[in-house]
């Protein structure tokens, strides 16, 4: 120091850069410690190294902001702890907690040097938003909310909600267009981002625009991804969305482990997009499965039909052949019996008639003159009469007598008139000269 | 039977028909009908089975054609 008169003491900034070294590694006594902060940018090196710029903000005010590094080995370390979680925890807008060393260069200032950062806290923390959410939800009655909406048994116009260009979003797309029942859907693509912080509006404005398209049902996917990043699906303000939507909400967020809240407010959630196509196909494939079998039965139900009316007409058409003929030939055989019966009444009829008058004939025989006279009667006539009243006689009138065998002449010589009270024969009743008297 | 067996068996449906038709069939089984009415009955017992013959198998055609339709429709979807 050249300038001795001089009271004033006067520091280079090297001097300067190294008390406040010394002052930081007094204060922190070296070791590291744990530090909360958001990623605002993630640059690498070519050396493998990666730098970061942290800042802490509450509600857009940018409170704080630090440089922090990760030199390469320790990098290394990190990526093989976090596996597939890195891209998502060392990412812009990531909220991280990890384990620093403060630094102090003289040329670049304070920095942090990162060591480790700590999962299970972040995840802690996401998981206590979650369970927020989740109460929330639970208090409002909103968790089985889109779960009563029916499902169309066939869902066919299909609202796809997710980021184009992601794994999961062309897994899907690629999976339900492409299936092998060659079932068609229309598909219409509602794009937003699923991570980030923007992750939440975008979703929620794009599952509105998906609701006013009047789709069968409305899909969320999301391609793989670590629990983490899955915070944006737990958010209160989507998951009222979704509860409130009149669609059908089907989800495949993509994640092996738990469920994000989204996943239990929608319809229905699937591990991931392609489990959700192969469940939209095996529904349509049911359907057709459905409609096939409806399409026999019409068939066979249709043929049956027919077929019985058909035999019914055949046999009505028989008898209506057979009937007349039987009927007709029925009343021939009645009419035959009939003649029958007709001729041997008549016969009979006849046969009596025949006997009664064989009766007549007899009694007629046996009223014949001819039986008198064979007994010794004659019958007297005068001029041809016969003569039945003597009285009526007068003497010397001419008779004949006709006897059984043979007539006579005779002339009555005397006449005696019956009595009248006993018909006998008076006195002097006529008598005839040539008398048969022992008739 | 209340139908009015008058009526041309064309207007009739086909149940109404096959109605009538079993009706008379039942008369002449059970030998309901005189001799004077069997003729007139018969020819319209055969009119009444000419028209269902004639629906059924303008049904059966149009079945087919629908079946047929049905059929294109499955290969197609």
């Amino acid at each position: 120091m050249n300038d001795s008169d001089d009271e004033r003491v006067i520091y280079t900034l090297s001097q300067l850069g190294e008390s406040l070294r010394r002052t930081l590694e007094r204060a922190t006594e070296g070791n590291a410690m744990w530090f909360r902060a958001e990623v605002a940018q993630v640059k690498g090196s070519g050396a493998g190294h990666v730098y970061l710029d942290l800042v802490e903000e509450d509600k857009g005010t940018k409170l704080a902001a630090m440089r922090a590094t990760i030199w390469r080995d320790q990098h290394r370390e990190i990526v093989r702890e976090l596996g597939d979680a890195a891209s998502d925890v060392l990412r812009k807008g990531a909220e991280i907690v990890f384990s620093a060393r403060v630094r102090y260069h003289a040329v670049y200032g304070v920095s942090l040097a990162v060591e480790t950062i700590d999962l299970s806290a972040m995840l802690g923390e996401a998981e206590r938003r979650k369970q927020a959410t989740l109460l929330a939800l639970r208090a409002e009655g909103a968790l089985e909310r889109n779960g009563r909406l029916p499902l169309p048994r066939l869902v066919t116009r299909v609202a796809l909600v997710g980021s184009p260009g992601t794994s999961g979003f062309r897994d899907f797309a690629v999976h339900l267009l492409c299936n092998e029942g060659n079932f068609r859907y229309d598909v219409e693509v509602f794009s937003a981002s699923v991570q980030g912080k923007d992750a939440t509006p975008s979703l929620r404005h794009a599952l509105v625009k998906a609701e006013a398209w009047k789709p069968d049902a409305v899909v969320v996917v999301r391609g793989g991804g670590s629990a983490l990043d899955l915070d944006a699906f737990n958010d209160l303000e989507l998951c009222r969305t979704v509860a409130d939507l009149g669609v059908p909400v089907l989800t495949g967020i993509g994640h092996e482990t738990d469920l994000s809240v989204v996943d239990m407010v929608a319809h229905r959630a699937f591990k991931t997009p392609t489990a959700v196509a192969d469940f939209l196909i095996d529904r349509s494939a049911t359907e057709a499965a459905r409609l096939q079998d409806a399409l026999a039965q019409i068939s066979v139900r249709a043929r049956g039909r027919l077929g019985v009316e058909h035999q019914r007409l055949a046999s009505h058409r028989q008898f209506l052949q057979l009937h007349p003929a039987q009927t007709l030939n029925h009343a021939q055989v009645m009419l035959q019996h009939l003649r029958e019966r007709l001729h041997a009444t008549t016969t009979q009829v006849l046969e009596r008639h025949v006997q009664r008058m064989a009766q007549l004939q007899s009694t007629l025989n046996a009223l014949r003159p001819d039986r008198t006279l064979q007994r010794g009667f004659a019958v007297v006539r005068r001029d041809g009469a016969s003569v039945r009243d003597a009285s009526a006689l007068a003497v010397d009138d001419l008779l004949t007598l006709t006897f059984h065998l043979g007539t006579a002449e005779a002339r009555v010589t005397q006449v005696r008139p019956a009595n009248p009270v006993d018909g006998t024969a008076a006195a002097d009743a006529p008598t005839l000269e040539p008398s048969n008297h022992d008739a | 039977m209340t139908l009015d067996s008058s009526s041309t068996p064309d207007n009739l449906t086909y149940d109404e028909a096959l109605a009538e038709l079993q009706g008379i069939l039942a008369d002449m089984q059970s030998n309901a009908l005189d001799i004077d009415q069997l003729t007139t009955r018969i020819q319209r017992a055969s009119a009444l089975l000419d028209v269902c013959q004639e629906k059924l198998q303008r049904t059966e055609a149009e079945v087919q054609a629908v079946l047929k339709r049905l059929g294109l429709e499955e290969n197609d979807g």
